[in-house]
């Protein structure tokens, strides 16, 4: 077995061996600062077994994986706490997760943010008493003995692979199921906050019990802590879904539904001014308008694909049991602009041509997912549907990606964001159209064009859409959580499926590839990003009231009144 | 332009301190003496009052930012 270390030295063992073991090889002074092992980029304990060569890193404090490991141990002081002080509750999970970490459980009685000193004060004694954290490993029939009082735990168990030796972790009187890796003791977690308590479903299912999620979060030093929690204060101030009601841009109503936000004449404006400088742009760049409906037959849906691999997206009008014909309004616009391609045949000439639209889309996503003006189940975005020839493509491509960028220049959010290649899961076939020869096909052209453009990418596996991989461009909102905001698509299954052509120069009839792009992304998710960003305070040409005029007197109404006139 | 006129019988910096709130870019205020010289008050935003000038050059002002899009 060989073990490769971060400086790329190579350690060779006839058996198996433990990172701990590795690390004393190395120096007895590594081994006593190491906290936990990188195994192949996983984080695992020092007593981890390795059998196959891999690529090792120990970690120290001085590493920023250690603030991780802190979390983790830290989630496990929260649910110790938290048995204290309500002894019959059950643990789910309690995970560390970026800049933070959380616990779920299942209260006898509810718990409340009122509630949180009192956690955060038995945690700071558990750090005070020094526990050493221990692992030990059991085989399934002994783990569900040791786990006896914790159903959920239980579940867990039985659904690890039979045969395998269960990992335990204990701190004084507290044990909990747990792959690891953790700190040596309690007393490391010193600087800790709670920060909220949400519900959340066992396993994220929503036909499951809904446990009571603690979010909190740890840090090294006490300074790294504040610093923390000021920026939440300020995320806080500026979060949409708080300074867009404020501010009078939007808002919801009960009666109207979750999801389903009101743009009031403020919020209207904003939207009206970018919608208006995204198509104005659209057209400059050789776009074509398209005004396609709204809803469709589900015959439109099954020849594109949405109604096998989409239709729990749809909001479907009509019962298909009962009714001759039902309709289903529609969850993106590429169909409807199809049949616009279709109108008749088109030649090489007629190529690249590109159709945009501003098109209202309906979605329906789960009610729990709602949130102001960024999970939404009615959106408007500016899209476009661009259908060229092979060699037209990556020249098309960049077009594309240009127009997105120059929109993101003008509206403040480019440095904001970052790009991922999102591609197919191949071992999750039933997701997706098409054979594996296409997906690679069109990954690998997708792949070279990016790589030409020199984009700085990560990988989405399983991220792609149903019929073709993307480019996503990806934003932090002010909670630091990342969303897609635009996406640039290559697809040459969709042709297929529409049986979309075009006569070549030689009389060969062809498929056209479609780029599938947006602009700025859906206005109302643009729209509470600008929020965030300029908390409130728009750049003069998006402002909803540019001047406000003020009088200090009655005595100048007159002046302000003409003043006015010649401002609108 | 996208203007409002705000009247109402209130203390100028209670007006003043509203529009804040508002994120409102510009506020032109205009009393005696601004009347009388034909000039309006100029605030921008955070950076507060930036000084007097005709209602001509503000527009120019204004225009030009609007126009060029510019960003705070
Ligand atoms: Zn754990
Ligand atoms: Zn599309």
């Amino acid at each position: 077995m060989k073990i490769t270390l971060p400086d790329q030295s190579v350690k060779e063992y006839a058996g198996s061996a433990t990172p701990r073991q590795v690390a004393r090889e190395i120096s007895e002074g590594l081994a006593n600062a190491a906290v936990a092992a990188k195994v192949n980029g996983r984080l695992v304990d020092l007593d981890h077994t390795l059998t196959e060569d891999a690529s090792l890193a120990i970690i120290t404090k001085r590493d920023e994986e250690y603030v991780s490991v802190l979390r983790h141990t830290a989630s496990h002081v929260m649910a110790q706490a938290v048995l204290r002080l309500y002894p019959n509750t059950k643990l789910a999970i309690g995970p560390f997760i970026e800049n933070g970490f959380y616990y779920d459980f299942d209260f006898e009685s509810p718990v409340t943010m009122a509630d949180a000193a009192k956690i955060e004060a038995e945690m700071a004694k558990i750090a005070a008493e020094k526990l050493p954290l221990t692992r030990f490993l059991l085989p399934r029939d002994k783990a569900l003995e040791e786990m006896r009082d914790q159903p959920y735990k239980q579940e867990l168990i039985r659904d690890l692979p039979e045969g395998e030796e269960i990992s335990f972790y204990t701190q004084g009187e507290f044990t909990d199921l747990c792959a690891g890796p953790h700190l040596a003791s309690t007393a490391e977690v010193k600087h800790f906050k709670i920060l909220s308590v949400t519900g959340a479903y066992w396993r994220g299912n929503e036909k499951n019990k809904m446990l009571t999620r603690l979010y909190a979060t740890a840090f090294t030093k006490k300074q790294e802590l504040d610093d923390y929690l000021l920026q939440l204060e300020e995320a806080k101030k500026r979060d949409h879904n708080k300074l867009g009601r404020e501010l009078e841009l939007f808002t919801t109503s009960d009666v109207i539904g979750q999801g389903l936000p009101i743009l009031l004449p403020k919020g209207a404006r904003v939207v009206q001014l970018l919608q208006r400088f995204v198509e104005d742009e659209e057209q400059k760049r050789g776009w074509l308008l398209t005004k396609t409906p709204f809803m469709a037959k589900s015959d439109l849906y099954k020849i594109s694909g949405h109604w096998d691999h989409y239709k729990d997206g749809m909001f479907v009008l009509g019962d298909e049991e009962k009714d001759d014909e039902v309709y289903a309004l529609r969850p993106m616009t590429c169909p409807f602009q199809y049949q616009a391609y279709l109108n008749r045949p088109r030649s090489y000439r007629d190529l690249p041509l590109r159709y945009n639209e501003t098109s209202t889309l309906f979605r329906n996503e789960a009610s729990g997912e709602m949130h102001g003006l960024i999970r939404v189940r009615q959106f408007t975005i500016s899209e476009g549907h661009l259908m060229c020839r092979p060699d037209q493509l990556e020249d098309e491509f960049r077009r594309c990606l240009d127009l997105c960028m120059f929109m993101l220049k003008t509206i403040g959010l480019q440095d904001d964001v970052s790009y991922r290649f999102s591609q197919w899961d191949p071992n999750d076939r039933a997701k997706y159209i098409g054979t594996e020869e296409q997906w690679d096909e069109a990954q690998g052209m997708m792949k070279r064009i990016l790589d030409h453009l020199e984009i700085p990418y990560k990988i989405g596996i399983g991220e792609a859409a149903f019929y073709g991989p993307k480019l996503d461009i990806q934003i932090k909102n002010v909670h630091g959580k990342e969303d897609t905001l635009i996406t640039i698509q290559i697809d040459q299954m969709l042709a297929e499926q529409f049986n979309m052509e075009y006569t070549d120069k030689d009389g060969t009839k062809k498929r056209p590839y479609i780029i599938h792009r947006t602009s700025i992304g859906c206005y109302e998710r643009t729209l509470a990003l600008l929020i965030e960003k300029y908390a409130g305070a728009f750049p003069t040409w998006l402002a909803p009231v540019q001047v406000k005029v003020l009088n200090i007197t009655d005595r100048t109404d007159k002046t302000c009144s003409e003043i006015m006139e010649k401002l609108q | 332009m996208r203007a409002e006129y705000d009247d109402r019988n209130e203390k100028i910096g209670y007006k003043i301190r509203e529009a804040q709130m508002e994120k409102v870019p510009y506020m032109l205020v205009v009393g005696d003496r601004e009347a009388e010289e034909g000039k309006v008050s100029v605030r921008f935003r955070k950076e507060g009052d930036i000084g007097t000038m005709t209602l001509e050059d503000f527009i120019t002002r204004i225009t030009e930012e609007i126009v060029s899009k510019r960003l705070p």
